[in-house]
């Protein structure tokens, strides 16, 4: 009621020509400005961010990828790798194990042969001494029995029975004893 | 009595207040008074903060910039995109943003001191907005549809019977030329005027219970101060939503003026053929303008 008292309310609602002319002139010229300006000048740095932004994400997705494929090489180097060692690993093994298998063979036979080595020397050792031994025997049974007949026996086809005889004898005792 | 009263009672204010005279230029169509002073002040306010913005404006955004481009974005998210879509929408951002930003700080106004008054709180600023919005969907619908396909989609829409036009024709056409342009001046302009009275009476109410009267009635004018501050409050709210109310109403009758590309000729594959090719030519067009420039 006070608010109305001045009896102007009415008159509020018809603009004044002067008025409507300022507004209009601020209207035009707010919306050249924005129009040729400012919004040009703000999408265009807008757009520039985005395109950047989406320039890193790119980047960022081709370097991602990068290493996904340098991981995978990775993988498959280290694999590869992993097989080589154990194929490495696995053949030292066996030459190892031929190595030792060899060695022990090589030994063995080496001893067998020295043991057939000594084996033969001594069957040879043997025989010799059982040759000397009976050459020995003969002519002291050769000598005893001359001195028993009180002549020398000259046949050497009796010295070598008697010798013979006296081994055989000396055997027999020896077997009888062990 | 009542005279009484007034002349005892507060200072309350008045409409008159809001048709001062004008001292410059007095008696010319240039004249000036003091609410077009304030109007003019912030206008070259406005130019100056957004040219300085704009002309700043760098990849990587400082505070300011990311606060201007934050206002533009959500303008553009919220409004522009949200009923016109980004095809359509492009051609009208600039004026979306710019009725935003200038209603909102000519309404802004009113909360500054020494100002203490809304730019647009004389219904001429109002109305020149709303004309622009007027023009501007009569000439997106023209544009898109030909003035002839534009007002028989506007004042004969179709599945009405047709004795039904006879009401309807008129009831149209009033609306797309008077009471769209006439709702979105009164409700700006009212608000504003509504909002300055409301103001200017707390305060009024506080200086005189303080100044004029007894002790016993001094906590009254601590009430009006702090439904002063309330309402100042209130006023900067309402100063925002007027202005999104004003670029809302507006992308929504450009919207209606024009037909969505996914919609029109949806019965007709020819028709919605040739305006896909349309588009896409008015596209290819403007990309190239852009390559050029």
């Amino acid at each position: 009621m006070l608010v109305l008292a001045a009896g102007s309310g009415s008159s509020l609602f018809f603009p004044k020509v002067y008025d409507l002319i300022w507004s209009s002139v601020v209207l035009i010229v707010l919306l050249i400005v924005f129009a040729k300006f400012v919004m040009p000048k703000f999408n265009k740095v807008m757009d520039e961010r985005a395109k950047k932004i989406k320039g890193q994400i790119d980047e960022a997705t081709a370097m991602k990828k990068d290493a996904a494929n340098l991981k995978e090489q990775y993988d498959e180097l280290l694999g590869s790798a992993k097989a080589e060692a154990e194929k490495i690993r696995q053949d030292a093994k066996e030459q190892a194990e031929q190595i030792v298998g060899r060695a022990k063979a090589e030994a063995k036979a080496e001893a067998e042969k020295i043991r057939q080595d000594a084996k033969a020397d001594l069957e040879a050792q043997k025989a010799k001494a059982m040759s000397d031994l009976s050459q020995e025997v003969g002519n002291v049974a050769a000598a005893l029995a001359s001195k028993i007949l009180g002549t020398e026996l000259k046949d050497p086809a009796v010295r070598s029975s008697m010798a013979d005889l006296a081994i055989d004898r000396i055997g027999y005792e020896g077997g009888k004893q062990s | 009595m009542p005279e009484v009263l007034l002349a005892s009672g507060p200072d309350f204010p008045s409409v008159s207040e809001l048709l001062p005279n004008a001292p410059l230029f007095h008696g010319t169509v240039f004249a000036i008074n003091s609410i077009i002073l304030i109007r003019l002040v912030a206008t070259v306010l406005i130019l100056l903060i957004m040219c300085v913005a704009a002309a700043r404006a760098k990849v990587v955004p400082g505070r300011f910039q990311s606060a201007v481009e934050w206002v533009i974005d959500f303008l553009r998210s919220s409004i522009v995109y949200e009923f016109l879509g980004e095809e359509r929408g492009e051609r009208y951002t600039s004026l979306i943003v710019t009725l935003f930003v200038s209603i909102f700080l000519f309404n802004f106004c009113e909360n500054i001191p020494g100002a203490n008054v809304a730019a647009d709180t004389t219904i001429a600023m109002p109305l020149i907005l709303a004309v622009w919005s007027l023009i501007t969907y009569w000439a997106a619908g023209i544009r898109t549809k030909g003035l002839w396909k534009f007002l028989k989609d506007e004042l004969l829409p179709k599945g009405v019977p047709w004795p039904i036009y006879i009401l309807l024709v008129p009831i149209n056409l009033l609306e797309i030329i008077i009471i769209r342009p006439f709702s979105l001046t009164i409700r700006l302009f009212i608000n504003m005027v509504a909002g300055y009275l409301l103001v200017g009476l707390c305060f009024a109410a506080t200086q005189w219970f303080f100044v004029s009267t007894g002790w016993d009635l001094k906590w009254i004018g601590v009430v009006s101060l702090l439904g002063g501050f309330v309402m100042t409050c209130f006023e900067m709210m309402v100063d925002a939503i007027q202005a999104y109310i004003f670029s809302v109403l507006t992308a929504a009758y450009i919207m209606l003026s024009i037909p969505d590309s996914s919609q029109v000729g949806a019965g007709d594959p020819v028709k919605a053929s040739k305006l896909q090719a349309k588009i896409m030519s008015k596209k290819a067009k403007r990309n190239l303008s852009k390559v050029k420039g």
